[in-house]
């Protein structure tokens, strides 16, 4: 009886293990590397699916913590998972300057005069992203924090504050909270002491903090009333909105870090071409366009523009670039390039004691 | 079988032989997998955490040349040239690598290789003049100092740094850079924590082990399936479930404030509250099965014998049920605190970041900071702290006890 | 103990606060377990309490997503996989294991044993140094191998805890009768040691269909299992879909409590018919 069971199991497995040798010699396929999030489910129904239905290609998407060292790893391991990869502000151009993504400024995919601010060898831009206040209208009404220093100010709002888990987009918003301007904040964090000052005032709030890995959970912290604000990008908390029937409030004057979300190849990808091709058909005015009208963030392809759905003009970072901090600025990036290793290592020392 | 003469007993050790090549063809399978698969990449990964590999083998010329330097004034001309030469050959993610490797040492050393590397030489000119002009950093003795110290084949930095120390000028001193998490109270926290567990599980475990031996018929299966169960299920969901019983909005608190015991929710998750609930949930089987497994050997006959004797019942627990059931409350408590050192998913899921323990950074250094040699150095002394409670424990109680499951 | 009634009547406090005890740990054990049971019932996009309402449409997501029957595919394979080759070797090095004189057993079976001790991140972090370097990091292959080093213990375990409850006499007697090795393990110790074997393997599956720290590390994103996706639900998007997942795993842990809990009272009657 039990070799009965054996012999079935025996060859099932033989059966699976062949089908997984078989599964990854197919090269058509494409691995992609997203930021999760609503973000990459608009990037599946906008550019993946209808490229997939156009070139017969096979697409495989992933997710990562937006973080560097994920492809700083895959390519020390020399075990790429993507070909592709959704890159953030900072992210992007350090990974360029790394020679961790492939030169793709000779495959002409997307034109210099389509784009407002200057294209980065690397880099093909996809979307700009504001990483933005946000309080729960449900729970605090129309008295919701105003400023930064609000967002400060426990004894005013009581209750857990939500902070994206890096360094980057943290020690911006403590900067705003101790008194600096949108305007002035590269200025303050590139000057010496900037960096000390901003964990100063991160001291002040730190018991009250609760740090996420994706704007989701912060939506998911902030309606269970797990925290009372936070931090969190524009695109998923309107989405949330319009989805789920939120009343998510976007503090846009209180200040907010607006900046390019690129794909990007990886280096030494096995597929080129292939990435290549899919890029192509991304950076293309109307999956551009159709993305944004799926989960609104605004598209960086001003041919894009025109087709986007006009009710949606008040709810983009485009709206409100008077209260922005230019995360593409030169001074900005090249902070970034020269901090990030250890300002990533002293943020996990700071919030480890 | 005693009967017989100097053949037979040569036959019989034959045949002894005999089974026991046989019994060890039949482990070599299992045990060549072991040694491939397990033993030689937890050597490797241990000697990673004294690995130089990410300047030695890329800078050959600069090291031989060196050699020469005496390493008062700056280097020679030649020095200049082959760094820029070593630099140059490489891909720019592997000069990144270098640089970054170096700037763990001195800050500011990842952009001076990674533009060293982009730096467009003129052959005719000396090169040192060449790299001063684009960085004013190349003339710099300290840079110089920090690449001779840091090309040989092994490297002190990630050990020392794991135990918040450093080199300076050849001596080991207390590390000063901010930027260094403090190791040593993160071990601190880690033995704390699981301190507590382990005491948790203790009190908690002893009463419900000792029942559990004693109960029958339903009561006691249904009481054994409900801790065989969340033994057998993962630590992952469990984790997570308590995210969901825990919250500000949870099951738990709507529960207390619904009875009227409590008006304002309770903080239970993302601190070491959340901790301590979840992972005494987590390894509470694994001290309750052993000392089950113990006390349902215990010898009724000697209680009854002592009990007879007029022994009161606390004397009879003392002197007559703790000596036998001892060795598997020693089992329980090593097994749940050797486990509990090397928590990793539930203190990610319902902890603060404050309540994270070593195996966090373990994995941080290797995911988030790709500093490979740090998370190799954090990872041994993790492994040689439980090979330390373990051999602790045998040597106070022999060896046979250790056989249960994660 | 009954002969002296005050004994008895401490005795029955004592018992009592135990009994009370034992069911509130019980509780506190179980409740985190059934808690996902309803939640993976709800009709509302985020996991609160109380329930909205009740509706079948996370476990119609579930199915119908590509995302998670794959992720559930791999994790059937994986373990699948990984039970076979640990059951495989995990058997044979038991067999020969009991046959060991007293100085190697305690040898080998310390190096049998040896990955129940160290801390897995300590494993996953090493094998994904180690299978960086030879290409596997990512591969489904790199993650069997991994698996099969945290299962190969629990079935030397549990087929070494069989066989040393039924008598080798048997085993000698078949020889003796003139049965060659492989006919006298076939006939004799596997039917024996079957109940064993199957437990092993149980716990293999179970082991490598639960597994996450190895798979953080060392799987790739075409090789996703059931685990990660939750892990990366946990953390990041938290849907009511992860506890539809989370339900099958614990669905899982289940069937396999109870199978092994049978496969208990197999071997002991088996274990008892042979001594006598």
């Amino acid at each position: 009886m039990t070799g009965n069971f054996v012999k079935p199991c025996i060859a099932f497995a033989l059966s699976l293990a062949l089908g997984v040798a078989g599964g990854q010699a197919s090269a058509a396929e494409l691995r992609i590397g997203g930021v999760g999030g609503a973000a990459q489910a608009a990037a599946t129904e906008a550019m993946v699916k209808p490229y997939e239905a156009m070139s017969g290609a096979k697409i495989i998407e992933d997710e990562y913590d937006q973080k560097l060292a994920e492809i700083r790893s895959q390519q020390e391991a020399k075990s790429l998972k993507w070909d592709i990869i959704m890159v953030g502000p900072s992210i992007g151009p350090l990974a360029c300057d790394e020679g961790l993504l492939e030169d793709i400024s000779g495959k002409d995919i997307v034109k210099q005069s389509d784009f407002t601010k200057p294209l980065i060898p690397c880099l093909v831009p996809m979307f700009s992203s504001s990483g933005v206040m946000v309080y729960n209208g449900a729970k605090l009404g129309d008295n919701g924090p105003k400023t930064w220093a609000d967002f400060w100010d426990v004894k005013k709002f009581p209750g857990k504050r939500g902070f994206y888990n890096a360094p980057n987009e943290t020690i911006e918003l403590a900067l705003l909270a101790d008194g600096v301007s949108t305007a002035d904040l590269t200025k303050v964090l590139t000057s010496p002491g900037g960096i000390d000052r901003a964990f100063k005032k991160l001291d002040e709030l730190k018991p009250n903090i609760q740090w996420w890995n994706s704007s989701s959970e912060a939506l998911q912290l902030l309606a269970s009333g797990d925290i009372a604000m936070t931090y969190a990008w524009n695109g998923r908390v309107t989405k949330a909105n319009m989805d789920d029937k939120r009343d998510f409030r976007i503090v846009w004057d209180a200040g907010h870090l607006n900046g390019s979300e690129y794909y990007a190849v990886m280096k030494n990808t096995p597929n080129l071409d292939g990435a290549v091709g899919f890029l192509k058909f991304a950076a293309e005015a109307k999956q551009q366009a159709a993305f944004t009208n799926i989960t609104p963030y605004a598209p960086l392809n001003n041919a894009a523009v025109p087709l986007l759905d006009p009710s949606l003009a008040e709810v983009l970072p485009s709206s409100h670039m008077n209260t922005a901090v230019d995360q593409d600025d030169p001074a900005y990036v090249s902070f970034w390039l020269d901090n990030m290793d250890n300002l990533n290592e002293r943020f996990a020392a700071w919030q480890a004691q | 079988m005693e009967i017989g003469g100097p053949e037979l007993t040569r036959a019989l050790r034959a045949s002894r032989r005999r089974q026991q090549v046989g019994a060890l063809t039949l482990v070599a399978p299992a045990l060549i997998f072991l040694i491939a698969v397990f033993a030689i990449p937890l050597a490797l990964f241990t000697f990673r955490s004294v690995d130089n590999a990410e300047t030695w083998s890329v800078l050959p010329l600069t090291r031989s040349a060196l050699s020469n330097w005496d390493g008062k004034d700056l280097p020679p001309e030649t020095v200049y040239a082959a760094l820029a030469t070593d630099v140059q050959a490489i891909e720019r993610s592997a000069a990144a690598t270098l640089g970054r490797r170096l700037n763990y040492s001195e800050p500011g050393m990842r952009s001076l290789i990674i533009s060293l590397h982009g730096l467009k030489l003129d052959p005719a000119r000396p090169v040192a003049a060449q790299m001063i002009a684009a960085n004013v950093r190349w003339g710099e003795h300290r840079i110089w100092q920090v690449i001779d110290s840091e090309s040989g084949r092994l490297t002190p930095y990630y050990a020392l740094r794991a135990l918040d120390l450093q080199l300076a000028d050849g001596r080991i001193v207390a590390s000063s850079s901010e930027d260094s998490a403090t190791f040593r109270s993160i071990f601190a926290r880690t033995f704390w924590i699981s301190g507590i567990v382990t005491l948790l599980c203790l009190i908690i475990g002893f009463p419900v082990a000792y029942v559990l031996a004693t109960a029958k018929g339903w009561f006691g299966r249904i009481l054994f399936i409900s801790i065989l169960l969340p033994f057998w299920t993962s630590v992952l969901v469990r984790s997570m479930s308590w995210i969901l019983l825990l919250q500000q909005n949870g099951i738990l608190n709507r529960f207390l404030i619904d009875i009227g015991l409590i008006n304002a929710p309770l903080t239970l998750i993302y601190n070491r509250t959340g901790v301590y609930i979840a992972m005494v949930h987590v390894l509470l089987p694994l001290f309750v099965l052993p000392l089950y497994g113990v006390m349902l050997k215990v010898d009724r006959a000697l209680l009854r014998a002592a009990a007879s004797l007029g022994a009161r019942p606390l004397a009879v627990f003392r002197h007559a049920y703790l000596p036998q059931v001892i060795p598997g409350v020693m089992a329980g408590l090593v097994l749940v605190f050797v486990t509990a050192i090397g928590f990793y998913i539930t203190p990610v899921l319902v902890g603060g970041g404050g309540d994270q323990m070593i195996s966090y950074f373990v994995a941080f250094y290797t995911n988030a900071s790709v500093n490979w040699g740090l998370a190799a150095a954090l990872g041994t002394l993790l492994l040689l702290a439980t090979l330390l409670c373990l051999g602790v424990f045998r040597w106070a109680f022999g060896s046979a006890t250790m056989v249960t499951g994660r | 103990m009954k002969s002296d009634r005050s004994v008895t009547m401490t005795e029955r406090v004592f018992d009592l606060g135990a009994k009370l005890i034992a069911v509130l740990v019980a509780i506190f054990l179980v409740t985190p377990i059934l808690v996902i049971f309803p939640l993976s019932f709800t009709s509302d996009s985020l996991m609160i309490f109380p329930l909205p309402g009740v509706s079948m449409r996370w476990y119609v997501d579930f199915f119908t997503n590509p995302v998670w029957l794959t992720a559930l595919r791999n994790s059937l394979m994986l373990a699948v996989v990984t039970m076979v080759v640990a059951t495989v070797l995990g058997t044979l090095a038991a067999l020969g294991l009991v046959r060991l004189s007293r100085g190697w057993r305690s040898v080998v079976s310390t190096l049998l044993l040896s990955p129940l001790i160290v801390p897995v991140i300590i494993i996953g972090v090493g094998t994904f140094f180690y299978f960086a370097r030879l290409g596997l990091a990512g591969s489904f292959f790199g993650l069997v191998l991994a698996h099969t080093v945290l299962a190969l213990p629990l079935v030397v375990i549990a087929v070494t805890a069989t066989l040393e409850g039924f008598d080798p006499n048997l085993v000698r007697a078949a020889y003796a009768s003139g049965a060659s090795p492989f006919p006298a393990f076939w006939h004799v110790t596997r039917p024996l040691i079957m109940p064993g074997i199957a437990t092993g393997a149980t716990f293999a599956f179970i082991t490598s269909f639960d597994e996450i720290v190895c798979v953080i590390f060392l799987g790739g994103p075409e090789f996703r299992t059931l685990p990660r996706q939750i892990w990366s639900g946990a953390k990041e998007t938290v849907t009511p879909t992860i506890a539809v997942a989370a339900v099958l795993l614990v669905v899982a842990s289940v069937v396999m409590t109870l199978v092994v809990e049978a496969l208990r009272k197999r071997a002991q009657r088996l274990s008892k018919g042979a001594a006598t």
